[in-house]
């Protein structure tokens, strides 16, 4: 009578060699000596019992756990077995499950007709022999597991599907098919699986390969159309400033031109935005940045420096970008990049060297005041890379922060008594202002449109192609000569371009593809 | 006598449903020594408050257990009695149930002694 001894002494004298795999039965009869009958009847066959004392608790454990059969008692008070089978047949999770229900066949035939209406599975009388119960309960559970595999295979026919709609909605990246467990599967729906996922792996990998090299050689052409544009500025001021101007005065007009271009340009776009706080402030620490500080320290740094150093230092820019990216984790910070921004510097290097004597010419407090120019560089590539509103259009965006950085100088340029009066009798002068109020615009906006497809660190790699720009737009314009050695400093810096790589679009790569059925295309 | 009161065979049945183990049937066994009086006790009552339902489910209970147990008299007087309910009320409910608590003592009385000769 020891009710902690192991259960299985009767499975083992009694192995159901014949029957099926051992399943887990519930029980249900409200008569204590019945229940613990069946209990030990359907433990004997090697399967596992669980009881319910009446048929509330019996519903209450089936939507708690999953059972293979139930043996069922009709008569019991409260919810009887018929009761217990309603609620089983109208509950989808259950329905499924197949219920024997155990009745007095003597004198209650018509409630085993009403059981098997209800959706009972087989029947077995009280007084039943265990070979009757072997066999109606193997069978039973013979249906179901075969009814259990069936909806397993629907259900994975169903994901595969679901993949399938995935794929068609253009939505190629192997994770988003949730299909690794359905390929694993050793049969012929598994090996459907992998191949579908197989080729769908594939189709995104080229697509991916495909999107980063157009990624690349679209920030490759935008860094050397940057470059181009900004290079022209040096070339174009040295001209000016033979006709008369002043930096500060030109400034001004540079800034106020390209501003009242950009924001024509939004304007007739019907981009013009409403600006809150948040943008206004972006707006100011942006054009305090790039239109005041930037400027204000070439106009000293110049005066003090030598032009090709100062060129070499303006490069510095790339590896403060680099530094400000890695540090702020706005992009992956990879030896492969550093290298390439190095490769960048050696051929901007090898270029200048060459070219102009760059050894010691400036004091080297000055040199520590023209590391500014490209932290104040850096500083703005970093902060379009991370703060820049990108609801605003880029037009309406440039000729706001100029519009703002015209005004900031207005008032350095009266107490400097710097204004420049351009006549509308249009002479050389006017021309150069006008050219390089569009240069400016246009550098800015090629640079905000690089920072926004490539990367910060990637943009500012087009101060190498400044350099460079400049030196062949001063052989151009000013008739300067170019050594054989920009045009291999050119391809190096190529090659920077290439390892530095632009960084990679968090953007969800979508396929439009069209996968119409027949008829339906 | 004891051939009388209890039918041997219907034990023998009994054992082999449950898997053949007489540990298990003896603590059945007791199970059911346990229940009965209750059971017989309870069909008692209902006669008395005329409650048909529960008298009903009692007598239907007490069958089923004295047949497996081979208490042929005990469930032959049940299974009048569980008859007779569902007809409708039953007149000599109270002399009904006092035979099968009478019963379900002889029953009683002969199953331990059974048990303590030793099962299976």
């Amino acid at each position: 009578m020891d009710s902690t001894r192991p259960v299985p002494v009767a499975a083992e004298a009694a192995p159901p060699s014949d029957a099926v795999e051992p399943a887990v039965i519930l029980v249900v009869d409200d008569n204590s000596t019945s229940r613990l009958k069946l209990r030990m009847a359907v433990r004997s066959l090697g399967h596992e019992a669980q009881v319910a004392e009446d048929g509330r608790r019996a519903l209450e454990i089936l939507r708690d756990q999953p059972f293979d059969a139930v043996l069922l008692d009709i008569v019991m008070p409260e919810l009887d077995g018929f009761d217990v089978l309603r609620a089983l047949k109208a509950d989808p999770d259950l329905r499924d499950i197949p219920v024997i229900v155990i009745s007095a066949l003597d004198d209650e035939r018509e409630s085993v007709v009403k059981a098997i209406e209800l959706g009972a599975e087989d029947f077995l009388p009280k007084d039943f022999d265990p070979v009757l119960l072997r066999a109606r309960l193997g069978a039973s559970l013979t249906k179901k597991r075969f009814r259990d595999q069936e909806k397993e295979y629907f259900r994975r026919v169903e994901r595969l599907t679901e993949a399938a709609e995935v794929l068609e909605s253009g939505r190629f990246s192997p994770e988003n098919l949730e299909i690794d467990d359905l390929a694993a599967r050793p049969d012929a729906l598994g090996r459907l699986a992998a191949v579908f996922r197989g080729m769908a792996a594939e189709i995104y990998d080229r697509e991916l390969r495909l999107r980063r090299a157009v990624q690349m050689l679209q920030g490759s052409l935008l860094v050397i159309a940057v470059g181009v544009v900004w290079g022209l500025t040096p070339a174009l001021s040295r001209m000016a400033s033979g006709l008369g101007s002043n930096p500060l005065g030109m400034a001004l007009w540079v800034n106020g031109i390209a501003a009242v271009f950009c924001l024509s340009v939004a304007a007739y776009r019907g981009r013009l935005p409403r600006l809150g706080w948040k943008e206004l402030r972006f707006f100011l620490l942006w054009a305090i940045i790039a239109g005041v500080l930037q400027r204000l320290t070439t106009f000293w740094v110049t005066e003090h420096v030598e032009a090709a150093m100062l060129s070499l230092i303006v490069t510095l820019q790339g590896f403060m970008v680099f530094a400000f990216a890695a540090a702020m984790k706005l992009e992956k910070a990879t030896p492969r990049r550093l290298v390439g921004l190095m490769v960048g510097l050696i051929g901007v290097a090898a270029v200048l060297y060459t070219r102009f004597d760059v050894t010691g010419t400036a004091d080297d407090i000055w040199l520590g005041i023209a590391l500014l120019l490209p932290l104040f560089f850096a500083l703005e590539g970093i902060l379009l890379a991370a703060k820049r509103p990108e609801q605003i259009d880029i037009f309406a965006s440039v000729g706001i922060m100029m519009g703002i950085s015209a005004l900031l100088l207005l008032p350095m340029v009266a107490y400097n008594g710097d204004f420049m009066t351009l006549s509308f009798d249009v002479s050389r002068l006017e021309i150069l202002v006008l050219l390089m109020g569009l240069g400016g615009a246009t550098s800015i906006l090629l640079c905000f449109h690089l920072i926004a497809t490539a990367g910060a660190v990637f943009a500012s790699q087009s101060a190498y192609a400044m350099t460079i720009a400049g030196i062949v737009w001063g052989m151009l314009l000013l008739n300067e000569e170019l050594s054989a050695i920009a045009w291999a400093a050119v391809a190096v810096i190529l090659i920077g371009l290439y390892l530095v790589e632009p960084n990679p679009s968090d953007d969800e790569l979508v396929l439009k593809r069209s996968f119409g059925r027949d008829g339906e295309r | 006598m004891t051939a009388a009161v209890i039918d041997r065979a219907a034990l023998d049945h009994l054992l082999s449903v449950i898997g053949g183990d007489p540990e298990d049937l003896a603590e059945l066994l007791e199970d059911f020594l346990a229940e009965a009086p209750r059971l017989a006790a309870k069909i008692r009552e209902s006669a008395e408050s005329e409650t048909w339902t529960d008298l009903r489910i009692s007598a239907h209970s007490l069958k089923s257990n004295a047949r497996d147990f081979g208490a042929m008299t005990l469930s032959r007087l049940c299974e009048k009695l569980e008859a007779d309910c569902k007809a409708g009320p039953v007149a000599d409910a109270v002399a009904q149930a006092d035979a099968i608590v009478a019963a379900e003592a002889e029953a009683q009385a002969e199953l331990r002694a059974i048990k303590e000769a030793g099962l299976g």
